[in-house]
């Protein structure tokens, strides 16, 4: 070798010190040998009996030195002179993978710089003590070289090389074949020839990255490249394997023949690979080549890195709140959730901490790590919580997360909460206030314990027998009491309207009601209000009653019951009569019970007395009372008086028609009620009327009268002239009155009658007779149809007559129900002509029939006519 | 790269290995270890063939006297350097 680049081979060898001498050649020849430094000092390698070569380690363009030791290791020195001038600062140990290259366990490396793989990058083939060649391959680069960890034995005719010991292995193509043989020196100091043959040219096989997706497969591509093109067809047969990655989960598992035509120098691979959502580490498959036809493999390792494309997931934690159980422990759990699946095991340690809660006392200390398996997406764990009976707030404690792995934490902290279940209980008094009573009561809201925070209760009015708005005044909208820390009472003042009354009455009642409270509980609701009654009961009195008997029949006498005062309960109360000269002939005697509705002061008895004819003196009889209800009794006797019936007066109404001229007289009849045994004597006189229309004058119309009649002991009637005046004047009716007065043994029960006079000038008169009976107008009237049985009928004709001077219209005449008009009426009647109609009762439905009848006509005065009709239909 | 193993059909065939022969004896240098190493030393155009040995430490010069191709040998000499022959030493 050329060590100074002058043309001349040089001689580089090593001996046993270590040392590396360089002999220089010269036309003269070889000089003497001068020793190669490091720096400034001579160059040693470290087990001494270096072995050297050189090449250009580094593909700088200068020679650089290789140098085997005694150890079996290998140095390189790299050259920091020039080409020509080599010079070297360092000497640094060979790695074989990350170890230091060592040719074998029995030293003396002796290495030789050669592409022995044929990839274009310099490999190394060492020598050492028991005869064997060893290649070390260059996985780097031909300028930047790193081997494999493992050695290759060379192999010659099949066998592992033994050269001999001491292998010390040379390059050069031996027999100028254009491939590098191998040659080898050994212990016995032979010199071994290895003739090499060009092999096939290598197949290779790429590696992949890809991205594996959430689903959906794709394809991973591997490409193999033949070395060189050869004239024959190559073919080789590749299959997938698993790595990390599985076939059917992570991959489709294939394989397959590659068959590469003369000339071609590269095939495609296609490989699916599955997706996925679960975030885990890259996996890695791979594609090997075997079996390889007219080439070699050289690397027959294609291997497949599915990247995982999903997001590593976030934890996070939930807040938690539990009400405290009283007396026992509950667990409080916590869930730890993942925000995605992940195909990794998920850890995170968590430890509960003290807030208000306090660990030891409220909750029992919790720590510790929570595993999540892979594929799971939350996991739980418990805090007990311990109950108490404090009343308190609601205490709340921190659960922190840390140190997660194969996983980030989005939310690394929840609260605790403890919900106190404990509440002061609040209850309210009652109270009572008499009904006249001022001023207010007052109630007390009490709570059972003093508390930390606000207490707040509303309460409103409840009506009970007192009622509101009358009783008190009613708080409808809730009125709110507010218990400030450590307040124990609330008083509450209640004004109940000041209603003072008489009536006696129960006590009565209404309430104040708690509602809605907050941070305690009600005990008890209602306070009672009582309003007590301050009235006695009342007394009860009865009058004493006179009553006139009367001529028969029976008139009531109606005593008074009387109460003192209006009471709210209904008062009650025993009567009996008792006979003092009256007599069950006399009146009815009873008994019985008088009730006063409440409220009500006043209560009327009625004790029938009978009427009779007969004169007499006055008799008594007794109410008594007893056995009062709710009263007491303050008159227990009321005297009834039966006075004796005296015979009585009464004066008819008469009515009469004018006439033209002339006089004609009015006669009055006056009745007595009955036979007297002395002699009655009455006055009378005419007196008109209040002045107007159909008021008649005295002296033009009729003839004043007056004077006393007497009626002789058993006569019953007596009568009184009036003369009247015709006239031809076209006038109303006119009337005046004859008046009773001043009588004697009798009594007057009719004082005054009413006269009318009829006009009957230019005008039509409707006069109706019932035979000879006048029947007036205007309802005074009553004809009676007296009774008949069913199926029966009873008939009246009645006649009516136009006394007037012009024709009578007579344009309707109506019966009330249960009465028919068999004949009616002519429509009209000239002055003087009379005419008749029938009505018939007569019904098959037995009961009273009364009503009236209607006669239309024009005349001014009666119209309609009409008078009342009565009737009974029996069966 | 882990995993992978060179594989010997990537590499070049080697025929059963064949003493070197030098007029027809094997060469066998002195005291063993030889080193061999080859250059045309001579400038004839043939690889020559220099071999190391133990002990003495001397470089022995074969001169081929056959072809490029065919290489071989008959006689031998020690190197010598600077007017000695060279020892180096246990070589």
């Amino acid at each position: 070798m050329d060590w100074n680049n002058d043309g001349l081979l040089d001689i580089v060898t090593g001996e046993n010190s270590g040392n590396v001498r360089v002999y220089l050649n010269s036309p003269q020849g070889l000089q003497n040998y001068t020793k190669v430094k490091v720096g400034s000092s001579d160059y040693r390698a470290a087990g001494g009996f270096s072995k050297p070569d050189v090449v250009d380690w580094n593909n700088d363009g200068r020679k650089d030195l290789v140098v085997g030791d005694g150890n079996g290791y290998v140095f390189l020195l790299l050259n920091t002179g020039t080409d020509a001038a080599p010079t070297f600062s360092a000497a640094s140990y060979i790695k074989a993978g990350s170890a230091n290259l060592l040719a074998g366990s029995g030293g003396r490396a002796s290495p030789v710089v050669v592409d022995w793989t044929g990839d274009g990058k310099k490999d190394l083939i060492v020598g050492e003590t028991y005869g064997a060649l060893y290649l070390f391959e260059n996985l780097g680069t031909d300028s930047s070289p790193s081997f494999s960890a493992t050695k290759v034995a060379l192999k010659a005719g099949g066998s592992d090389i033994f050269v001999g010991y001491y292998s010390r292995p040379e390059i050069a193509d031996w027999d100028n074949d254009g491939v590098i043989d191998l040659i080898s020196g050994n212990d016995s100091g032979q010199v071994i020839y290895y003739h090499a043959t060009q092999p096939l040219p290598p197949l290779r096989i790429s590696d992949a990255v890809i991205e594996e997706g959430d689903s959906s497969s794709a394809d991973a591509e591997l490409t193999v490249t033949l070395a060189e093109a050869v004239d024959q067809a190559v073919t080789v047969h590749w299959s997938t394997a698993d790595g990390t990655a599985k076939a059917g989960s992570d991959y489709t598992t294939k394989s397959g023949t590659l068959t590469f035509n003369p000339g071609e120098l590269s095939k495609t691979i296609q490989v699916s690979v599955l997706g996925d959502t679960a975030d885990e580490p890259n996996e890695t498959f791979s594609v090997q080549l075997s079996a390889a036809t007219n080439a070699s493999i050289g690397d027959g390792y294609g291997l497949v890195t599915i990247s995982d494309n999903d997001p590593s997931p976030s934890l996070s934690i939930a807040d938690v709140a539990v009400t405290e159980a009283t007396g026992r422990t509950t667990a409080m759990t916590f869930t730890v959730t993942l925000s995605n699946s992940t195909g990794q095991v998920v850890t995170v340690n968590y430890q509960a901490v003290s807030g208000t809660a306090i660990a030891g006392q409220d909750f029992t200390a919790a720590s510790g790590m929570l595993t999540i398996p892979a594929g799971q997406l939350s996991k739980t764990f418990n805090v007990v919580i311990t109950g108490d009976t404090l009343i308190e707030q609601d205490e709340t404690f921190t659960v922190k997360l840390s140190a997660p792995t194969n996983a980030t934490l989005a939310d690394s902290e929840a609260t605790g909460t403890i919900r106190n279940d404990d509440l002061p209980k609040l209850t309210i008094t009652d109270a009572s206030l008499a009904e006249g009573g001022a001023g207010a009561v007052n109630l007390t809201v009490s709570l059972s314990d003093a508390v930390s925070s606000p207490v707040t209760v509303t309460y409103v009015t409840v009506a009970g027998t007192a009622a509101a708005g009358s009783d008190f005044n009613a708080v409808s909208q809730p009125e709110t009491l507010t218990f400030e820390p450590g307040q124990k009472t609330y008083p509450i003042a209640v004004r109940p309207l000041v209603k003072d009354d008489n009536a006696d009455e129960p006590n009565e009642a209404f309430y104040i009601e708690l509602r809605t409270p907050s941070g305690a509980t009600i005990q008890k609701t209602r306070g009672t209000i009582t309003i007590t009654d301050d009235d006695n009961p009342p007394t009860i009195s009865i009058d004493d009653v006179s009553v006139r008997e009367g001529v028969s029949g029976k008139t009531n006498a109606a005593f008074t019951l009387s109460l003192s005062a209006a009471s709210a309960y209904s008062v009650s109360v025993r009567y009996t009569t008792v006979n003092d000269t009256a007599t069950k002939a006399d009146y009815v005697p009873s008994t019985g019970t008088v009730t006063f509705a409440p409220g009500t002061t006043t209560k009327v008895l009625n004790i029938p007395v009978f009427g009779d004819t007969v004169e007499e003196p006055d008799k008594t009889f007794f109410v008594n009372l007893s056995l009062p209800s709710y009263a007491t009794i303050a008159d227990t006797q009321g005297i009834g008086t039966i006075q004796n019936e005296p015979p009585s007066l009464s004066i008819a109404d008469v009515q009469i028609v004018e006439g033209n001229s002339g006089t004609s007289n009015m006669v009055f009849t006056v009745s007595l009620s009955m036979a007297a045994t002395q002699t009655v004597t009455a006055e009378y006189t005419t007196t008109e009327l209040v002045p107007g229309e159909n008021s008649a004058t005295a002296g033009s119309d009729f003839q004043a009268v007056s004077g006393t009649l007497e009626f002789a002991p058993a006569e019953r009637t007596k009568t009184i002239t009036v003369p009247i005046s015709g006239d031809t004047d076209i006038e109303k009716d006119e009337s005046f009155a004859v008046r009773l007065f001043n009588s004697t043994v009798a009594i007057i029960a009719r004082s005054d009658a009413i006269g009318t006079i009829r006009d009957d000038d230019a005008v039509s008169e409707a006069v109706v007779k019932m035979g000879a009976t006048d029947i007036l107008d205007g309802q005074a009237a009553l004809v009676n149809f007296g009774t008949v049985r069913v199926g029966k009928a009873s008939t009246r004709v009645f006649t009516v007559t136009n006394t007037g001077s012009v024709p009578l219209t007579l344009s309707g005449l109506t019966a009330p129900a249960g009465y028919r008009i068999m004949e009616g009426l002519s429509p009209s009647l000239a002055p003087g002509e009379s005419d008749t109609f029938t009505m018939r009762l007569f019904s098959r439905k037995p009961k009273k029939y009364a009503g009236v009848i209607n006669i239309v006509t024009n005349d001014a005065d009666r119209n309609p006519f009409n008078f009342r009709i009565t009737g009974v239909v029996k069966k | 790269m882990e995993g992978r193993l060179l594989l010997a059909a990537s590499l070049p065939t080697l025929d059963p290995g064949v003493i070197i022969q030098d007029g027809g004896q094997q060469i066998m240098v002195d005291y063993g270890d030889s080193t061999p190493d080859f250059a045309d030393w001579n400038g004839d155009g043939k690889k020559d063939l220099l071999v190391g040995q133990y002990l003495a430490g001397n470089i022995w010069f074969f001169a081929n006297k056959g072809t490029a191709a065919s290489p071989s040998f008959n006689g031998k000499a020690k190197l010598v350097a600077g007017g000695q022959v060279i020892s180096t030493s246990y070589g």
